[in-house]
């Protein structure tokens, strides 16, 4: 049985995830969660934005821009 | 042949604009002290030029920033610890729903070229809090793992994790905020 999670405990996750790979329960209420909240489906990929972007920056040969 | 003096010293200066962008950006709120931090930098990049071949690269500079960077945090404690990790109940309801509508920032592959996007970027970072944007510039614009950001810092590694999930949280609010694209 795969308990059910809310948005709080999805972000949680969806942050968790970035750092390392959850575990298949984990995962697995996870995807379930997603699949019916659009809220945390965008959270999901603005967190991946916010991974690309900042990533971006500490590369040597990008040009930040002006702070 | 070797660079002489007067060559390194012109080719470190011709670094600093791009060291002191880097510093600021890693900084956040503390971006005053980046000055400092690049003199310090450039400073020891003189010392260890010597032993270096060929010329003064921006990932060898960058090597060094990092450690100045982590130099003054060590040194300036951050005055709101508990206040990061302890905040954040405002982000969900009583039923553990969003508290608030996550609007859609649009297409993924051109939000990062987009007009704006890196100002407002910039803007959102300077307003974390200190401790917060501390474990989230280690970890995302350094790229350390969560063990080396709690170790750097001196974080448990629990709330390393707390303090990433809440500067997530909290960058995307501010980022669709100002983007009109709450």
């Amino acid at each position: 049985m795969i308990g059910l999670i809310k948005c709080q405990e999805a972000s949680r996750r969806l942050s968790r995830q970035l750092e390392e790979p959850l575990g298949p329960r984990q995962k697995l209420a996870l995807t379930a969660h997603l699949a019916i909240c659009s809220h945390c489906r965008r959270f999901s990929r603005q967190v991946r934005i916010l991974r690309k972007a900042f990533r971006r920056l500490g590369k040597d040969d990008f040009e930040a821009p002006k702070p | 042949m070797p660079a002489t003096t007067p060559d390194i010293e012109l080719h470190l200066a011709e670094h600093r604009p791009w060291l002191l962008r880097q510093a600021r950006w890693r900084l956040g709120a503390e971006a005053s002290a980046a000055d400092d931090v690049v003199q310090e930098t450039l400073i020891a990049a003189w010392s260890g030029v010597a032993n270096l071949r060929g010329e003064p690269t921006r990932g060898w500079l960058a090597g060094i920033l990092r450690h100045k960077v982590a130099d003054h945090w060590r040194r300036v404690p951050p005055t709101d610890s508990s206040d990061s990790i302890e905040c954040g109940g405002e982000d969900f309801d009583e039923t553990g729903h969003w508290a608030f509508k996550v609007a859609d920032w649009g297409d993924p592959e051109k939000i990062l070229e987009a007009e704006g996007f890196w100002g407002i970027l910039n803007l959102c970072s300077k307003i974390m809090p200190v401790a917060m944007y501390r474990v989230f510039s280690l970890r995302e614009i350094d790229g350390l793992s969560v063990s080396e950001v709690c170790t750097t810092l001196g974080v448990s590694e629990s709330n390393c994790h707390v303090l990433l999930h809440r500067a997530r949280i909290r960058l995307r609010g501010c980022i669709g905020s100002k983007w009109g694209r709450g």
